[in-house]
């Protein structure tokens, strides 16, 4: 079965990290917009790797933990 | 994995910090009266010649702290610096501009912003710092210190961390809640934990 994951970790200043697992392409930026557009305000600095562009029928399957890449150093 | 994005910038959400940070800009601001007193009350503070009028002070500081920390949040803030105007709305619990690409002088408007940011972040560090170190200190000079003295100080701190956290806590709060709205309206179940002071969301959708 087919899995779209989101880890979204909140700190206790107020800053938002999130990841995000299976999600494709256009559709998981207009996810995350959905989400946390209004909750952040610079979300274009997201950092989208490969598997972004992979178009969504190429989707697999979500079969473990994968690490958790990060574009900066904020997180305590 | 698809995409990662860490917020690495701290969300501005006490005025008095960010008073600072305006002020520490060559800013500034139509103060609110609290923040005013909270200046004089610092002032009488450093100033203080005897054990009496210092245990006095840190109370009166006190005091204003907790007025602060427990006051209703302006719901706007406009400051200047070098004759550009910000304008910042509180919104889910930060202070935010509503900025877009017809906004007129938007660079210099980007760049004001920047460097309050960096100096509301860089003072907050510094207050938090504060505060632990003097806790620390008044904890060696407990035996010397009166039990007058040391709970006037321990109240003062006390009061500087709640006016530090409580904007804080409103902020987490405002999140949560609209994450954990938003997250079930896409569809998403949802597991909330708590890992030390974080609040960790595993949100899955199948």
């Amino acid at each position: 079965m087919v899995e779209e994951n989101i880890q979204i970790i909140v700190h206790d200043d107020g800053r938002i990290e999130f990841s995000t697992h299976d999600i494709k392409g256009e559709a998981c930026m207009d996810e995350l917009e959905k989400i946390l557009g209004e909750l952040v305000d610079d979300l274009e600095k997201t950092k989208t790797t490969a598997e972004y562009h992979e178009a969504p029928s190429q989707r697999k399957t979500n079969i473990g933990v994968k690490k958790q890449q990060k574009t900066g150093s904020g997180s305590p | 994995m698809s995409t990662a994005y860490v917020q690495v910038e701290m969300p501005i959400t006490q005025i008095h910090c960010l008073d600072e940070a305006i002020k520490m800009a060559g800013g500034t601001w139509q103060r609110p009266e609290i923040l005013n007193q909270i200046a004089k009350a610092r002032e009488n503070l450093v100033m203080t010649d005897n054990t009496v009028n210092r245990i006095d002070a840190n109370y009166q500081l006190a005091k204003l702290l907790k007025q602060l920390a427990t006051s209703e949040p302006l719901n706007s803030i406009n400051f200047t610096i070098d004759g550009i105007n910000v304008q910042l709305a509180r919104s889910h619990g930060r202070y935010a501009a509503q900025l877009s690409g017809y906004t007129p002088n938007l660079s210099q408007i980007k760049s004001c912003i920047s460097k309050v940011q960096s100096n509301y972040q860089v003072g907050v560090e510094k207050l938090k710092e504060s505060i632990t170190e003097t806790l620390k200190q008044l904890e060696e000079q407990k035996d010397i210190l009166s039990s007058e003295q040391l709970e006037g100080e321990r109240t003062r701190l006390q009061n500087e961390k709640l006016a530090l956290e409580s904007a804080n806590k409103q902020r987490v709060a405002e999140v949560t809640k609209e994450l954990e709205q938003k997250l079930s309206a896409s569809g998403f179940e949802i597991r909330k934990r708590t890992i030390g002071k974080k609040i960790v969301y595993q949100a899955v959708r199948r």
